[in-house]
């Protein structure tokens, strides 16, 4: 599976997209010249030259220097989000699936239940209910994102269940957690590695969204979404802060797709 | 038939009981206080705890604040608003045709595109054809739909000056003959359902896509297409019917994810729906609009999964079947 | 006027060398007579406004956003009004007398108003008005004025006498309050009833339509206004939540008038495409940007701290960065369009030195050289509360930690959400300092924002100011009805106050808006623009939505 996947064009391409963006975002402070929350009101409003090759906001930071520490922002966003949403469903569902019973029943029902919600609904409740910091952002979209991994590995856990490599670590009497985690999850967990994939590229747009409506990450940490926020108040006179943000977003997003689709591909 | 009606009246009860249940902890988790209860004046914050205090009581145990308001909520009453003080559900109901209007609308144009699309590209795979729509969709599913709604009205309203920057209908719409007000509201409607059905495409189009490559692989159709039959028939008969079965599940499905996008592009556009509502409440903490909001986006899921159930069991024979 | 083409012909002319073609218009035609319509006032056409939010009531003593409240303002009269210069008239009282040391006013009603309905108004109107008011269950936050009646009597049909317990001067101003039919309302409970959605008023329009699914409110001129009926037939108004939508909606047309910020007035208001269609103003506001220290917190207790970060800070840097320019540094509450403005007062100027002098004396310096100022061991660490969706208040309270940091204070930043600001934030006293801002109302009168009786939770001296002469001075002026001497007395708490820094006074930004040129008879005043606005006008081939025989 490994050697076909880096084969994949579409997975190759998805991470020279990643990749860099990353890189730079991780070690930002080495390709910065500026701060990201430095003001300077002299330089308010630059369009990209060499000292500020994306130009500044209307504060005079300096954008390059803000788009990389909000790549940061915006990429932890996903990945802790989809992480935390990851484990939960993944415990729910290998629970559901493992028992079945009534304890299966219970925990797909509220699956169900969670799955009537627009997601984006809740997450707009709890972000605008609770005080809005990068880690509850990261939590309220984890907590509200998991039931698509809980269906994938229960119903993976189901099909493996019954296989002769479980019946015989349950014959040997081996304890049901450790079957369940060393051994039903190792072997379900490819689906839903596409699922988080997607669902890394969701968050990062569901985050730009609520810093849209206000409720994102707030300043003055720079995330993608509420640079682009500012640049509603600059539209048409500072192209370049509508620009450049929106295009890392849509590129980083393009990216992560692109590689869940070359992992389901290759599954 | 009379046993499965029977087991999915009560799987819909449970569902039912389990969406209020939600609701009501989400917002009796969250950390704050409604609108108003501190507020600066003490006759609104007596006020606010009244209206409260009628809809679900407040000094009494978390389970009979729940049971108090679950009884309201089955007559349909959700209380009043706290901000504006009328009954949530006329608020509600003044809105759902809006959203549910328009993401009609969305979700016939990511139906008639979506699929034609995903087909071509399934069929012609590895085309030219493909590449294109494989870029097209993805692209449509990274853009962040503000943005690209901020774009388009940029270019096609204030540059261009193509279609009307916000709302629904245009000032003087009462003074209009009838044909001039069909014009002018899918004038307003043209940038906003775009920016709404653009992001959508992807998911279903990918999967009729794949759906047909996995069809056109099967030896039926292997075994048609060798005895020569047009192909434009086996399209027609095979393929579109193997795609279009899932799809209508998936639309189903996908009623809370466009109720959630209603939120941005309704704001965004001025639309006075269901999202840009649910928006205000949150924004002015309407503990009780939030509540009704919820619950009733919820419940429309369930119809919209209702709905593809029934229309799966129409357009399926088998499954009809099965059932009897 | 002989040649009805010739006309025309001058006036589309006059679109482009308006000011040249327009007096040469006068000249040549007004002599010829009223055939020449397009220089008199012609009916007929609809002024397109907006607001952020929807309006939540058209009842006038509940409103308490600005949707409704502006809604209101056509709909309604109070017995006095505000003129163009910012004084007090009648508006719907003919006149009014003030006796016994102020104790006592009566207003003399006009005769032969209309509501909307053809009811004529009466004094009974002004009793019923102020019965709701003070009326316990009526949920409006209006009422405190109103609560310093001792007793309001019905004179006849055109009278009304109005005792107070004692002598208060704000009470003028507060019967701008509009006024309420009591045939309409007398059996309705004004918090339920649905007259909130249909309203009567006394005003120059009338309410026509209220559409939640088109996002509109409409209003349609009143053919028996008692000052005429305005020209322009229509008014409406639009819901548009978001600013950049708004924005490009005045690009296009789709609303005539808006509030600019200062980007947008100075950078998009200036393409030739946005001045062929709008007018631009600026004003002074009547509000003011302020931090606000809680004077129980450790640091801020003292004086010379606050007086130190007042130096510590460059305003006219917030000024330049934050507003490009479209403010002016404050000196205290009152601003520069308000009678008790002293304008020979001066802002402390910007110097981090004297801070550092200052905080020094205070005991405050870098004793462990870790870059942070501390007393007693306690690192001068604050935190700046500021409320949701205000980006200027963001970015000044950016720039003043910035310029803290400078000086060595540590400053963090909180932007709150609104409900949750008053909730946890204010109500609770549970801030260092906020940045928030004051838009006060014509009258001077301060006393709830520094009169050490308002303290309590609730009410709005939340930072805990206490100073006894300001207390006294604050109550002299509130029984004071010569407006000079009034004037006097406010200088003196402005000095005081601005002594004592309880606020860091930042600026009173200018009030910026547009409004599109097609609009005839836009005059502005001190007062602004609208006071005229029943006298304004579009002429018929400008008019460009259907005025529909009203």
């Amino acid at each position: 599976m490994a050697r076909r996947i880096v084969k994949n064009k579409l997975f190759l391409t998805g991470m020279a997209i990643i990749l860099p963006i990353a890189f730079l975002s991780i070690f930002a402070p080495l390709f910065c010249r500026y701060n990201p929350t430095d003001i300077n009101i002299e330089n308010a409003l630059l369009a990209p030259s060499w000292q500020h090759p994306l130009g500044t906001d209307s504060l005079g930071r300096d954008l390059w220097a803000r788009m990389l520490y909000g790549g940061r922002v915006s990429l932890s966003v996903g990945f802790v989000a989809v992480g935390i949403s990851v484990i939960i469903g993944v415990l729910l569902g290998a629970v559901a699936g493992f028992y079945g019973g009534w304890v299966d029943e219970a925990i797909m029902r509220f699956v169900d239940m969670m799955l009537c919600f627009p997601s984006f609904f809740l997450i707009l409740t709890l972000a605008a209910l609770s005080k809005p910091s990068i880690y509850i952002i990261m939590f309220i979209i984890g907590i509200t994102n998991w039931m698509g991994p809980a269906r994938l590995i229960r119903a993976e856990v189901l099909s493996l269940k019954e296989q002769n490599f479980i019946l015989a670590a349950r014959s040997l009497g081996l304890p049901e957690h450790r079957i369940i985690i060393r051994h039903l999850i190792p072997n379900a967990i490819g689906p839903v590695l596409v699922n988080a994939t997607l669902g890394i590229a969701a968050a990062i747009l569901v985050e730009s969204s609520l810093s849209f409506l206000g409720l994102g990450v707030q300043p003055p940490m720079p995330s993608w979404g509420n640079i682009l926020t500012d640049a509603k108040s600059t539209l048409g006179v500072g192209w370049w802060i509508t620009l450049f943000p929106g295009l890392a977003i849509f590129i980083t997003v393009l990216g992560f797709n692109l590689i869940g689709e070359a992992v389901r591909d290759s599954l | 038939m009379g046993k499965y009606i029977l087991k999915r009246m009560i799987n819909l009860a449970v569902l039912f009981v389990g969406i209020t249940a939600i609701s009501f902890a989400v917002i009796k988790l969250a950390p704050g206080s409604p609108a108003g209860i501190y507020s600066f004046n003490a006759k609104v914050k007596t006020d606010v705890s009244k209206r409260i205090e009628k809809l679900y009581g407040l000094d009494k145990p978390l389970w009979q604040q729940y049971w108090i308001w679950f009884k309201n909520i089955l007559k349909l009453d959700f209380g009043t608003s706290l901000t504006d003080g009328r009954k949530v559900i006329d608020e509600i109901k003044e809105r759902i045709p809006i959203t549910l209007g328009i993401n009609l609308i969305v979700m016939f144009i990511i139906f008639s595109v979506s699929i034609p699309l995903g087909l071509w590209a399934g069929y012609k795979q590895g085309g030219l054809f493909d590449k294109f729509t494989t870029i097209l969709v993805f692209a449509g599913f990274a853009v962040p739909s503000f943005w690209l709604a901020l774009l388009l009205m940029q270019y096609f309203g204030v540059d261009l000056g193509w279609f009307p920057i916000s709302g629904l209908v245009s000032v003087d719409f009462d003074y209009f003959t009838l044909p001039q007000k069909i014009f002018d509201v899918a004038k307003h409607l043209v940038l906003p359902v775009f920016v709404a059905s653009f992001g959508s495409l992807a998911g279903l189009s990918r999967y009729s896509r794949s759906k047909t490559i996995e069809i056109t692989r099967a030896n039926y159709i292997r075994a048609a297409l060798s005895k020569g039959l047009p192909v434009r028939i086996i399209v027609y008969r095979h393929i579109l019917k193997g795609v279009m079965l899932p799809v209508i599940t998936i639309l189903g499905l996908s009623v809370p994810g466009l109720l959630g996008g209603s939120v941005v592009f309704e704001t965004i556009f001025s639309i006075p729906g269901m999202g840009l509502l649910f928006y205000q409440a949150v924004m002015m903490r309407d503990y009780t609009l939030i509540m009704g909001l919820l619950v009733i986006s919820a419940v429309l899921t369930l119809i919209g999964n209702m709905l593809a159930d029934l229309a799966y069991a129409w357009a399926d024979p088998r499954i009809r079947y099965r059932r009897n | 006027m002989l040649n009805p083409q010739k006309n025309r012909l001058i006036l589309l002319l006059s679109k482009k060398h308006s000011a040249f073609f327009f007096f040469l218009g006068v000249v040549l035609f007004l002599p010829l007579a009223g055939s020449a319509q397009s220089r008199w006032p012609q009916r007929g056409g609809a002024i397109v406004l907006s607001s952020i939010g929807s309006p939540r009531t058209l009842i006038p003593l509940l409103a308490t956003d600005s949707a409704s409240s502006i809604i209101c303002s056509f709909i309604y009269n109070g017995l006095l009004k505000y003129d163009k210069n910012l004084n007090l008239t009648g508006d719907l009282a003919r006149s009014w007398e003030v006796l016994d040391n102020g104790r006592k006013i009566i207003f003399h009603l006009k005769k032969g108003i209309k509501w909307h309905d053809g009811v004529e108004f009466t004094a009974e109107d002004v009793r019923f008005t102020y019965q709701k008011l003070i009326d316990p269950k009526v949920i409006t936050p209006y009422s405190s004025d109103f609560q310093r009646i001792k007793r309001l009597a019905v004179r006849g049909k055109y009278t009304v006498e109005v005792i107070y317990k004692e002598p208060f001067s704000p009470a003028l101003s507060s019967w701008t309050m509009p006024i309420i039919p009591e045939h309409i309302l007398k059996n309705e409970d004004l918090n339920t009833t649905s007259y909130a959605r249909h309203p009567i008023g006394t005003g120059p329009y009338k309410f026509h339509k209220w559409s939640v699914c088109r996002g509109i409110v409409e209003l349609t001129a009143f053919k028996d206004y008692f000052e005429g009926k305005p020209f322009v037939s229509r008014i409406v108004f639009r819901v548009i939540p978001d600013t950049a939508t708004l924005f490009l909606e005045v690009l296009t047309q789709g609303v005539d008038n808006a509030s600019l910020t200062p980007l947008q007035y100075l950078k998009h208001a200036n393409t030739p495409l946005f001045r062929k269609h709008y007018r631009k103003f600026t004003y002074p506001s009547h509000g003011f940007l302020y931090m606000g220290y809680n004077l129980n917190n450790f640091f801020f207790r003292d004086k010379r701290v606050r007086q130190a970060l007042n130096y510590a800070v460059d305003k006219n840097e917030i000024i330049k960065a934050v507003y490009l320019g479209q403010a002016e540094v404050s000196t205290g509450p009152f601003t520069r369009d308000s009678w008790a403005y002293d304008f020979n007062s001066r802002p402390a100027e910007f110097s981090p030195l004297r801070a550092k002098e200052l905080l020094k004396q205070a005991g405050i310096y870098d004793s462990d050289s870790d870059g942070i100022l501390d007393k007693n061991g306690r690192p001068f660490k604050f935190t700046i509360f500021t409320n949701q969706g205000n980006m200027e208040r963001k970015m000044a309270a950016e720039i003043i930690q910035k310029r803290l940091a400078d000086i060595g204070i540590k400053v963090s930043i909180r932007v709150v959400e609104w409900t949750v600001f008053i909730d946890r934030i204010i109500k609770k006293k549970k801030f260092d300092a906020v940045l928030l801002g004051w838009s006060l109302s014509q009258d001077p009168d301060v006393y709830s924002l520094f009169h050490s009786s308002q303290t309590s939770e609730g009410e709005f001296n939340f930072i805990g100011y206490k100073n006894p002469e300001v207390d006294e001075l604050l109550v002299q002026a509130r029984r004071e009805f010569d407006k000079e001497r009034r004037k006097e007395l406010y200088y003196k708490v402005r000095r005081l106050i601005y002594d004592d820094q309880p606020y860091m006074f930042i600026c009173s930004p200018y009030s910026l808006s547009c409004i599109h040129k097609r609009f005839i008879g836009v005059c502005p005043k001190k007062g602004g623009y609208w006071y005229n606005f029943i006298k304004w006008w579009v002429p018929k081939q400008k008019q460009i939505h259907i005025t529909a025989g009203f």
